[in-house]
């Protein structure tokens, strides 16, 4: 799928010193109100905290943004869905099925190349999502 | 006991910048639906993620899939059992049993050398094939 939309990232690594990384997404939907971008570079750690600040330009309420690994996979575990047209919000991604218990309980581990995706959020909106991993 | 069908495997050791590894097997049964295979390499982490991918001559419902570990305990405790056909799953695995609560809890630890196993994955002499990943920390 060609990419679609704009988005620029701010990407700092987590390391020995500074253990959380932050992967920053600054995006602006097409006029059917699509993202999609895939990272270029390899990308691995487990998800903590994944943060939606629309922007000036605000996207339709419910927006949603999905995080999909080499597998398709969301590797938000659906919480980036019905986001909000003004507020930021926060949710904390956990793995639910097999063994992961019925409510959640394991972080999600990811390694690879990322594809980020906004859906439903109105022609030429803009906003910055935040993923937090370690 | 010899390795049986074909797997090949790319790893990505994690590391202080990309602290989460990934180990995957891209794997074609024998033709009574069998893979035996054992990684050559030491290997030690803490069980994060397994996705299983059905292949193109995909797999029959409900195949299994064990990681063994060199006292033949499967790291994935079950959770890699009755894999779908056709879709894409990801599960979490989680000890269980002594201390380790009944519905998870703890994530399963593993180091040395293990050995990945697919079994009822197609009868009829065809060769199936998908890929399998493990995501580890």
């Amino acid at each position: 799928m060609a990419d679609k939309g704009t988005c620029t990232i701010e990407w700092q690594r987590p390391s020995t010193s500074m253990r959380v990384g932050k992967l920053q997404f600054k995006w602006t939907s097409t006029t059917t109100g699509n993202v999609v971008y895939t990272m270029t570079d390899y990308v691995a750690g487990t998800v903590d905290r994944f943060v939606t600040n629309p922007g000036a330009t605000a996207p339709t309420a419910n927006y949603d943004i999905t995080l999909l690994d080499e597998d398709s996979l969301d590797i938000l575990a659906g919480l980036g869905a019905n986001r909000h047209t003004s507020n930021t919000e926060v949710v904390y991604p956990q793995g639910t099925g097999a063994l992961g218990g019925a409510t959640g309980g394991v972080q999600i581990d990811f390694a690879g190349i990322l594809t980020f995706n906004v859906a439903a959020a109105g022609s030429a909106k803009n906003g910055v999502a935040t993923l937090y991993y370690h | 006991m010899a390795d049986k069908g074909t797997v090949t495997t790319e790893w990505q050791r994690p590391s202080p910048n990309f602290p989460v590894g990934k180990l995957q097997w891209t794997w074609t049964t024998t033709t009574t639906g069998n893979v035996i295979y054992t990684f050559p390499y030491n290997i030690a982490g803490t069980v994060g993620r397994f996705v299983t991918n059905p292949g193109t001559t995909a797999p029959e419902d409900n195949y299994d899939i064990t990681i063994t570990d060199e006292d033949s305990l499967d790291i994935l405790n079950g959770a890699g059992a009755n894999r779908h056909t056709t879709t894409t799953q990801a599960v979490y695995p989680q000890a269980t049993g002594a201390l380790g609560k009944a519905t998870g809890g703890v994530q399963i630890d593993f180091a040395g050398i293990l050995t990945f196993n697919i079994t009822s994955a197609g009868t009829g002499l065809v060769a199936r094939s998908g890929a399998a990943t493990l995501y580890y920390r």
